[in-house]
């Protein structure tokens, strides 16, 4: 079972139970299942790994075999030792190269896929998936957990492993080569830094990361609100109450923070410590065997100096485990994303719609929206709303009909934004059904509907890449002078010829380069590319001034021609041009 | 400094044991018994390694939080001195990220990387004096000639580095914002069947924008190679040579040559860190240069040194009229004036063009005009979140430069198009503009705002909660709250900027009906573009391209041929033909 077992919808989970389904081996499965693409340049780089450590290890054991010699026979020759430790270095240095060079190459290549198969899997569940998210939460999850997961690919698997691989091989050499008991004496040691002492405190320390976790969110909160809210802030003199509070919660952090860096600082004294110990341990245990005759001294100080150079690998495990679980939590957290099922699919067999005009009807709709997620991992988001889900559309009656104009008015929150949501299937109706051109669109294909049907919204997204790739969204193949006309059309066309680059202007980030107005007309000249026979006017005004608004009125008047078109608006001013103007309020079965 | 200290006497610590060892091989080999100097010299060893290898990371470690919690702290202040200007859609989203992974990142740096590192760096010469006073001071004499080695090493690493970070930094924030471009776009997307496509561009921008990066380390990392191989040569290759040569001369005895491989491995410390010159280093340095960035901007408005609040206004001295319309019209003083005001933002063409005019206390005046004819401008001038280039504004006659911003922010309540909600509760969000009122009060603001009602219908009252996460307000709802907010502030004047543009007719008449309660004995400026909220008042200053082009009381300029009698035209369900479309 995978975590789409466990569907947001199934309303309030408690922690643990949303937590369950994956356990750490499921996990660690389907990651590697995940990875496979960079299992190759991960196998090199561990293999890079695992040599370069060992060499490290010969190197020291070849400087104690070195210096036994000469004391054994100080005739013995110097120069081969020496030549032989600058050979292993060298070539340390080119295997130590080559596994950063495939790390780093597994580390881009395991992001690229993460970011492609998180889009990818996002992209069904759009737009419903995307718009009942909190704001800043899908793109926290973007960024801050596809990263951590990275880590887990370039950072954290080869280190583990090979923190097992080098010291086993060691150890094997060591108890047949050298002096089986030493190896004994060796391993306690090599279990204490590798599992106990990165296991020691670390219910606390998970503890300790969550308070911090969650406190930081609540600053990332504060920071935001205080920013976006700074007018309200300056206008009340509140400034230094909003640093207060900061502080205050900034405070709660650094507390956290303390309780880590009390147990990472035991756990790494604990680790030096224990290398200490084991070298001193294997130093005096085999003292006395040198002394009993059961080992000779040159063996005997080689197994010294390598119980010292072992721990070098086994030390990593200390910094890698606690990146372990972060990975494993932001893959959890990644996949409660991805693994939702679309709010709504293409059916096995789509009706094609008709050609020509089309009308548009709503019959006994009845619809409430889902509640939002719950997320054990999101502090914020943790406490289930207790109030009940209010229906939306409670038995709503509407015909559009074909070719005409008609506009829905109604005050905020009576749902007029809800029938452009169930009629371009982000949502399906819980009861009743939506026709377009009188077939059910849940019979209809998700691209053939979304071909049908151009919406001009509140605002526009832009990409931020040319205004001539904004506009192509519509109509890929448009030719440039298609382009042109549809702006034109928009009212648009003097204002882009009057940029700089005109077309090719990059509209910058959230297209910030382009006022209200020309969003809008950007908006305005997309729905014409895209030529749908129904043209569906959400709100497309209410951001505008009156006089950008009558500008845009005769834009919207051009848009309309030939077309079903469902305006909806909050004041009858903004639809002087219907045919009929309709009251949300009136279409409601009693 | 400190933790720095305490990194050396690690290191001490660890080159006394291994020297200790040292004596002990000897006797293992000579047969005699373990001497007890050394065991005594391998307790004393562990157990001040032990102490300091504890709270040397307790202490920097620990010193993350304040670090942290302080940087913060002058991000805060400094948003609040740049103000509003400040707060634009693509600034928010990079300040947040700023003050927090940006602060994280520089704190962390600061606190366990700066100084460590040349504690770490430095480590060799601690080794080096044990083995020099112990063992032999020619083998360390000759180790301590690589030791110029390490800094050389670590700079010229930097060096090579600095210039591919930043393409490496960059590289790696475009492939970031492509991702998060497309996946805040996807409902657009998605709308116009394009997902697919536009997942199949992001991959290909992905692929590219990784074989770019690989390229670029390729060659880089080759500094790796030489870094570790150096190392390796430098320290133990040579630590080995020069045991087995001073051995071999008889100047130390096997166990001490056997203790000079054993320091080397200290004498390694510094190579861990310096691969982290390229994750902790490159990432914590330039979140301080972030910060700086942020820190270095100039605030629009600042108050001037020496600047104090004034103890008298022309809102003291003449106490408000009970009654504003009984009031005579003249000799009234001068509540607020812009006085042939001129204002361009930075590079663009001016906003406002020799714009004089006055209110008087207690008056009520409306400011129109199409967007983009410097309305806003002019309301963020009146609360000092712009400054004039020329003329000035005065609040309560006083030049607004002259007293401190936050004085003029205290004689203006406002109401604007939206309301922001902090996350929190209503009560909470209420106390904003009076941190010490009692329920009562706040009971007796909604009344006032037509809101009380609403609120009592909530199941949580007062404690309801509102904001992003919490049970939102309707728009109407919202705007309401915001006049109880003006109400609890008690400013003498009071500036609706579009306060009903965003509310739907049916929630208008409630709003409107607050605003002029509120605006009651109150001086009041409106500035609208629609005019169904500009009634009632004594003055209309309409204001196109920047310059004040008809100024008068509203039943005349009505009458005439007006941008204003356009207006009302306009707002009126009449139909429309394009001539009237312009102003």
């Amino acid at each position: 079972m995978t975590a789409a077992a466990t569907r947001p919808t199934a309303g309030p989970a408690p922690r643990a139970a949303a937590d369950a389904p994956l356990s750490r081996a499921a996990v660690s499965r389907r990651l590697v299942r995940f990875g496979r693409p960079v299992l190759l340049p991960l196998a090199v780089s561990l293999v890079c790994r695992v040599v370069g450590q060992l060499l490290g290890v010969a190197l020291l054991g070849v400087s104690a075999w070195g210096v036994a010699r000469v004391a054994s026979d100080p005739s013995a020759a110097i120069a081969p030792v020496v030549w032989t430790l600058v050979a292993l270095s060298l070539v340390k240095g080119v295997v130590r190269y080559l596994e950063q060079l495939t790390g780093h190459g597994v580390a881009f290549k395991a992001l690229a896929m993460l970011r492609v198969d998180f889009y990818d899997r996002l992209a069904p569940q759009s737009p419903a998936g995307v718009l009942s998210r909190r704001t800043g939460d899908l793109v926290n999850r973007a960024t801050k957990d596809v990263d951590k997961v990275e880590v887990f690919f370039a950072h954290t698997l080869v280190p583990a492993v090979s923190a097992v691989v080098v010291p086993a091989v060691v150890l094997v050499v060591l108890a047949v080569g050298y002096d089986p008991v030493l190896a004994l004496v060796l391993l306690p040691f090599l279990l204490l830094v590798g599992a106990v002492v990165p296991a020691w405190g670390r219910a606390p320390s998970a503890d300790a990361a969550t308070r911090v976790r969650a406190a930081r969110g609540r600053l990332a909160q504060l920071v935001t609100e205080s920013l976006q809210g700074v007018r309200e802030v300056l206008a009340f003199g509140a400034a230094g109450r909003r640093r207060a509070e900061a502080r205050a919660v900034a405070d709660e952090v650094g507390a956290g923070l303390a309780g880590l860096a009390t147990w990472t600082a035991r756990r790494r004294a604990a680790n030096a410590v224990v290398v200490v110990a084991a070298v001193v341990t294997v130093a005096l245990v085999g003292a006395a065997r040198v002394g009993a005759g059961a080992l000779d001294w040159p063996t005997y100080v080689v197994a010294v100096v390598v119980a010292l150079a072992v721990f070098t690998p086994v030390l990593a495990v200390e910094d890698v485990a606690p990146e372990l679980e972060q990975a494993f939590a932001a893959a959890r957290r990644l996949w409660r994303v991805t693994d939702a099922a679309p709010a709504t699919t293409s059916p096995a067999d789509p009706v094609r719609l008709p050609d020509g005009p089309l009308d548009i009807r709503f019959e006994g709709v009845r619809f409430t929206y889902p509640a939002p997620e719950t997320d054990p991992d999101d502090p914020a988001a943790r406490t289930p709303s207790s109030v009940e889900r209010r229906p939306v559309l409670t038995g709503l009656d509407l015909h559009v009909p074909a070719g005409g104009t008609t506009a829905v008015v109604g005050s905020s929150g009576s749902g007029k934004s809800t029938l452009v949501n169930l009629l371009t299937r982000a949502w399906d109706p819980d009861a009743g059904r939506v026709l377009l051109g009188g077939v059910d669109v849940r019979d209809v294909s998700l691209e053939d509907l979304r071909r049908h049907v151009a919406v001009v919204g509140q605002s526009t997204y832009l990409f931020n890449d040319t205004l001539a790739a904004n506009l192509r969204l519509a109509a890929p193949d448009a030719t440039d002078a298609e382009l042109e006309q549809a702006c034109r059309r928009a009212a648009l066309h003097d204002a882009v010829v009057a940029m700089p680059d005109g077309y090719q202007t990059r509209v910058g980030e959230l297209g910030e380069r382009l006022s209200g107005g020309q969003r809008q007309r950007v908006a305005i000249a997309r729905a014409l590319l895209l030529d749908a026979p129904v043209l569906v006017l959400d709100e497309a005004t209410s951001q505008l001034d009156v006089a950008t608004e009558a500008e845009i009125q005769d834009a919207l008047a051009e848009a309309a021609r030939g077309r079903t078109v469902l305006v909806i608006a909050h004041r009858p001013g903004a639809v002087r041009t219907a045919d009929r103007v309709l009251r949300i309020d009136d279409l409601t079965r009693a | 400094m400190l933790p720095a200290v305490l990194t050396w006497v690690v290191a001490a610590g660890t080159t006394a044991v291994y020297l200790a060892l040292g004596a002990v091989l000897d006797a293992a080999r000579t047969g005699d018994g373990v001497p007890a100097g050394a065991l005594v010299a391998v307790v004393v060893g562990v157990v001040v390694l032990a102490v300091a290898a504890f709270a040397g990371p307790r202490l920097s470690l620990g010193a993350v939080g304040p670090r942290e919690a302080e940087r913060r702290d002058v991000l805060l202040e400094q948003v609040f001195r740049l103000g509003v200007a400040y707060r634009t859609q693509e600034r928010s989203g990079r300040f947040v990220s700023t003050a927090t992974d940006g602060v994280e990142r520089a704190a962390s740096y600061e606190a366990t990387f700066k100084y460590p590192i040349v504690a770490s760096l430095t480590v060799p010469v601690i080794a080096l004096v044990g083995l020099g006073a112990v063992v032999d001071w020619v083998v360390a004499g000759w180790l301590a000639l690589a030791l110029p080695v390490i800094p050389l090493l670590v700079n010229g690493f930097q060096k090579l580095f600095r210039g591919v970070s930043v393409q490496y930094r960059m590289t790696a924030r475009r492939f970031a914002a492509q991702f998060l471009d497309a996946i805040q776009g996807l409902p657009t997307s998605t709308a116009f069947g394009r997902a697919g496509a536009k997942g199949a561009e992001l991959a290909r921008g992905a692929e590219q924008l990784r074989a770019m990066v690989m390229r670029l380390l390729a060659r880089n990392q080759l500094v790796l190679l030489v870094i570790d191989s150096s190392f390796s040569l430098a320290m133990v290759t040579a630590a080995a040579g020069l045991a087995m040569a001073r051995l071999r001369d008889g100047a130390i005895t096997p166990g001490q040559a056997v203790a000079v491989v054993l320091v080397s491995t200290v004498l390694l410390e510094p190579l861990d860190r310096v691969g982290q010159f390229f994750y902790v280093g490159v990432g914590g340095r330039a979140a301080i240069r972030e910060i700086d960035t942020v820190l270095a901007q100039p605030a629009t408005a600042g108050d001037a040194a020496g600047v104090r609040a004034p103890a008298t206004s022309t809102f003291h001295v003449n106490p408000r009229p009970a009654d504003a319309a009984e009031a005579a019209p003249d000799g009234r003083p001068e509540a607020l004036a812009l006085d042939r005001v001129s204002f361009a933002y930075p590079g663009g063409r001016p906003v406002l063009d020799d714009v004089s005019f006055a209110v008087a206390v207690g008056r009520r005046v409306a400011l129109i005009g199409p967007s983009g004819s410097g309305k806003s401008t002019v309301a963020a001038l009146l609360q000092a979140h712009l400054r004039p280039a020329t003329g000035a504004v005065r609040v309560g006659g006083h030049d607004a430069t002259a007293v401190p911003v936050d004085w003029v922010r205290a004689q203006t309540a406002v109401v604007a198009q939206t309301t922001y909600l902090f996350t929190g509760t209503l009560a909470d969000n209420l106390r904003l503009a009076a941190p010490d009122a009692d329920d009562d009060r706040l009971w007796e603001a909604l009344a006032q705002a037509n809101l009380a009602d609403d609120v009592r219908a909530f199941p949580d009252r007062l404690a309801t909660r509102v904001g992003e996460r919490g049970l939102s307000l309707s728009g109407g709802q919202a705007q309401r709250l915001a006049v109880a907010r003006a109400l609890l502030k008690d400013a003498p004047v009071l500036l609706l900027d579009e306060p009903t543009s965003q509310v739907d007719a049916a929630s208008e008449a409630a709003l409107v009906d607050a605003l002029d309660r509120a605006g009651r004995g109150r001086t009041v400026v409106l500035v609208a573009h629609r005019l169904s909220t500009v009634r009632d008042v004594d003055e209309v200053l309409v204001l196109a391209e920047g310059r004040i082009v008809e100024q008068g009381p509203p039943d005349r300029l009505g009458s005439i041929d007006s941008y204003y009698a356009r207006a009302l035209d306009l707002s009126g369900a009449g139909p429309l033909t394009e001539q009237e479309a312009r102003p």
